[in-house]
């Protein structure tokens, strides 16, 4: 029996030491291991997020700026499903825009939301005891000067990052990422690099000690100043209070500053998120940024392009006179209507311009040719998609010779269509934006510099592809619609300073009002700044457009 | 003067353990304090008991233990009827019963004549009932204590080995067969050991292949169908820990990160520790290895082994020194106890056996055990000094 007994008692040391042989690998091999998890265990990190930078305007307002805002954090694993929705509830939380699962692991705090108000924290606060592991501290966060929320579709918005740009961006849970606007295109510039604090806590989540080790303070973000005019933006917004959609782009085009980028209707920034469902499903469509994404028929002004087509073909001179304008004209088997009823009798070319005479366009387009027309406006290099730092900016549309063949068929592209083209009526469309370019351009004999809100390393140059020997004509012409006797925008004609500029009013199938549509530079002789005016369902060009750019102008040169 | 001497290495022990629960929870150290007095008190009145007139009764040990197992099951609330109420105290009838359990087991094989295949049998069938009932409450770990001492005592009285082996390969088999690893190494060990019999005994063998196999393919239906959830995660979690934060896998990850940490000398003064800080679990029972581990390191953990070892042989030299049969049992039965409750509870904290609730022999916290233990001491003590 001894014999077995001590079978036992061997086998059970031999038990002990394969024990101890397993703790010197846990306690003497792996102890550092142990130690750092150990350490993982009870250090959590909370983070300390980067102040975002601020963008200014030209003279330095800060429009989009920080203040202080609560933030709720919870330590993963500590709090059960039903207390974390109870607390989703309270925050007012309906999900999180990432799976909480997927950042668990790494087991420091998370980020349930920003930007909690006073009252739901205080709520939470009297609670607190029910939730352990979570923290309520104050962190910056993005706010927009409210006084200049005319620029908030400049600006853009913030938005707590999807899982995805957490992942591609390296970015921390909570982390914002901008949207729309200045936002978006500068995102990684504005945005700083986080910091982080040590918290000690016990497996229930309680923090046991604050900073054991010393925090490692944030960076903010690069300041960003732009070429946005923020009172000028508010100026404008007022001139287009009695309207209620509409677009303004002031413009140099000597450097490409942007001073003004306005649309109507704009979102606020600082509501955006709250708002969107019903911003969404608003009629006047305030999510579209007219100044870049909507796209007009530029109705007469682009009598200055089917101008420079002629000269460039040399279809007509200064001096050429067509049949005069009776107020109608026939062509094919159908009568041709000039605006003036009456008519405007025997013009020249800049006089047709002034006047902006229909019938003068109409022989002008048909001297050309259909073909030829669209052939050298393709050729003109015009910049229907200008490349503004802001994000989907939407091409304009110029329509080609093979474009009506395929749209119409081979033996259906007749010449009466270049009729309709020559004044600007039909498929052709522009962006604001691309209108104050080409304006420019215009001004400028044949070149600009690309438009930005926030200056490039290097300026790119845009250009017609046109002699500047002929724009004199065109030019003179735009010289009269303010300063001539005729002038369609003659209202707007001042005594110091010479303006000159194109009205329009492109008749759009929506409205039974026409667009109403200036656009001007100004002084005459060296062109400083672009004005672009569009003010939807308005009526014409001279009548409230022009108007609205002539203030602008003032207000520019401080003229009372 | 020798029961004194007797008690001093238990009594080392469990000071460790009251010193642990001290640092723990004071609460836990008022309470265990109280109950190691009264162990303390029962090893030296249990000691002047005199079995020898009634020892041989072996069915009034039977007929004791099983009243006790049977008590939770009548008078005990809730679902698992594992202790009961006596006086505001928890009392785990259970534990109690193991004293008569090893009693009864002295006492039946303390006849050579029973050490045979069928006193065996009988045996094994007067336990199954024992098994049975434990099995029942539900209480897995104390079930397979009856086993663990039914099984040495029966070795360790002469039973052909043989024999014993048919019966422990089934549970055995089944257990394995939750690891490959074991389970291929458990076939691999039965073939040689049938190799090496002197006999080939081919319908023996044929016998124990069929226990393996069935037995082991069996296991996933009772896995399915009558382990509890909690049992079914526990085991879950012993095989990955690392994926099973929230179960007793996590709660083992944790043990070994307080082991870990503690490294050699261990980490007494730390105040951010694993026990400190509450991230080891259950540090007061199933985890006070690890609790002790990581406050006095492998060195101290050595020397706990050395201190276990000490006892274990203590127990032995009885069994060795003794004349009298049933005391000879007696002792290997109060030493398989003892194995038991040292060997599965540490193997749970290094993460090589499920967590099961199997408290860590004179030092995890639990009046019923800890005066179950100087109980079978004392008893064990005063066979010696009067049956010498």
């Amino acid at each position: 029996m001894e014999r077995r007994v001590k079978l036992v008692l061997f086998f059970t040391v031999t038990v002990f030491f394969l024990f101890t042989l397993k703790l010197f690998k846990i306690q003497i091999v792996d102890h550092a291991k142990y130690r750092k998890l150990s350490r993982k265990n009870y250090l959590r990190v909370i983070k300390i997020p980067a102040i975002r930078g601020d963008i200014l305007d030209r003279n330095g307002i800060k429009i989009a700026s920080w203040r202080p805002a609560f933030r709720i954090s919870v330590l993963p694993g500590v709090l059960s499903r039903n207390k974390l929705k109870k607390l989703f509830l309270l925050v007012g939380l309906d999900s999180l825009a990432y799976n909480i699962d997927t950042f668990s692991l790494k087991r420091n705090y998370i980020t349930l939301k920003s930007g909690i108000d006073f009252r739901t924290i205080s709520k939470i606060e009297e609670n607190l005891d029910e939730f352990p592991g979570v923290v309520i501290d104050a962190v910056p966060s993005r706010y927009y000067n409210q006084k200049y929320i005319s620029l908030s579709e400049i600006l853009g918005y913030v938005q707590e990052a999807r899982e995805d740009e957490i992942e591609k961006l390296h970015l921390d849970v909570g982390d914002v990422v901008g949207r729309r606007g200045i936002e978006a295109v500068y995102d990684s510039l504005l945005r700083g690099k986080n910091g982080k604090r040590f918290f000690v806590v016990d497996s229930r989540g309680n923090i046991i000690q604050r900073d054991p080790t010393p925090p490692i303070p944030p960076k903010k973000g690069k300041t960003i100043r732009t070429s946005i005019d923020a009172n000028l933006m508010n100026f404008i917004d007022s001139l287009f209070a009695p309207y209620k959609k509409g677009a303004c782009v002031v413009y140099k085009p000597k450097t490409g500053k942007v001073l003004a980028l306005y649309t109507k209707p704009y979102f606020n920034s600082n509501t955006f998120l709250r708002e969107y469902k019903k911003l969404l499903n608003n009629q006047d469509k305030p999510l579209l940024n007219r100044a870049i994404q909507g796209a007009y028929p530029p109705g007469s002004i682009f009598k200055l392009i089917s101008a420079l087509i002629a000269l460039k073909t040399e279809s007509v001179t200064e001096n050429t006179t067509f049949s005069p304008c009776t107020g109608s004209f026939r062509y094919g088997n159908r009568t041709w209507g000039c605006w003036l009823e009456t008519g405007h009798g025997k013009l020249n070319l800049p006089h047709a311009i002034e006047q902006s005479c229909d019938v003068y366009f109409y022989q002008l387009g048909l001297a050309v040719g259909f073909k030829r027309f669209l052939n050298v406006l393709d050729s003109l290099n015009i910049p229907v998609y200008t490349g503004i730092d802001l994000p989907h900016e939407k091409r304009g549309f110029i329509p080609t010779y093979d474009w009506y063949v395929k749209r119409l068929g081979k033996y259906n592209v007749t010449e009466g269509y270049v009729l309709n083209l020559a004044i600007g009526q039909g498929e052709i469309l522009f962006t604001p934006i691309s209108l104050a370019v080409i304006t420019g351009q215009i001004a400028q004999k044949g070149w600009a510099i690309k438009p930005y809100i926030v200056k490039p390393r290097k300026l790119d140059t845009l250009i017609l592809n046109i002699d500047s020997r002929y724009f004199d004509p065109v030019l003179k012409g735009a010289y009269l619609v303010v300063n001539g006797e005729h002038g369609t925008a003659r209202s707007i004609a001042l005594d110091s300073i010479k303006i000159a500029g194109k009205t329009g009013s492109a008749e759009n199938p929506h409205g039974n009002k026409t667009h109403s549509l200036f656009t001007a530079f100004v002084p005459f002789d060296n062109p400083e700044y672009v004005i672009t005016v569009i003010a939807e369902n308005a009526g014409h060009g001279g009548e409230v457009a022009a108007p609205i750019a002539g203030k602008i102008i003032r207000r520019l040169y401080h003229i009372e | 003067m020798r029961a004194l001497k007797s008690i001093f290495i238990p009594l080392f022990i469990s000071i460790i353990g009251i010193i642990e629960l001290a640092r723990i929870n004071t609460v836990y150290f008022e309470k265990q304090m109280a109950f190691l007095v009264l162990a303390i008190l029962l090893y030296f009145t249990v000691i002047k008991i005199n079995l020898k007139r009634i020892i041989h009764q072996y069915l009034l040990f039977y007929i004791i233990g099983l009243i006790l197992l049977l008590l939770p099951l009548f008078s005990a609330h809730g679902a698992v009827k594992r202790w009961i109420n006596i006086g505001g105290f928890t009392f785990q009838p259970s534990e109690v019963a193991k004293i008569f359990y090893i009693l009864f087991l002295s006492s039946f094989f303390s006849k050579k004549e029973r050490t045979g295949v069928s006193g065996f049998l009988k045996a094994l069938f007067m336990s199954g009932v024992y098994f049975g009932l434990v099995f029942i409450e539900p209480d897995f770990a104390t079930a397979s204590t009856f086993m663990f001492i039914f099984a040495i005592v029966s070795f360790v009285v002469g039973v052909d080995f043989n024999v014993l082996l048919l019966f422990a390969l089934a549970p055995l088999s089944a257990i394995f067969s939750f690891s490959w690893v074991l389970y291929v190494g458990l076939i691999i060990l039965l073939t040689i050991y049938l190799f090496l019999l002197e006999k080939r005994r081919f319908f023996f063998a044929i016998f124990i292949y069929v226990i393996v196999f069935s037995f082991g393919l069996l296991t996933p239906y009772i896995w399915n169908n009558v382990l509890k959830p909690y049992q079914r995660q526990r085991v879950i979690s012993f095989l990955d820990p690392e994926k099973h934060r929230d179960t007793s896998g996590w709660q083992v990850y944790q043990g070994k990160i307080a082991l870990g940490a503690a490294g050699f000398f261990g980490r007494f003064g730390e105040s951010y520790n694993q026990k400190n800080l509450r991230f080891l679990p259950a540090p007061h029972t199933d985890f006070i290895f690890s609790s002790i581990g990581e406050d006095i390191g492998f060195l101290g953990l050595v020397l706990l082994f050395v201190l276990y070892t000490a006892l274990l042989w203590h127990l032995y030299e009885i069994v060795k020194k003794s004349r009298r049969m049933y005391i000879k049992i007696f002792s290997a039965g109060t030493l398989a106890f003892f194995i038991y409750h040292i060997i599965f509870n540490i193997a749970s904290n290094l993460g090589l056996f499920p967590v099961a609730g199997i408290p860590l022999a004179l030092l995890s916290y639990g009046g019923t055990h800890i005066i179950t233990e100087y109980t079978l001491l004392g008893l064990v003590e005063g066979m010696y000094e009067r049956g010498e």
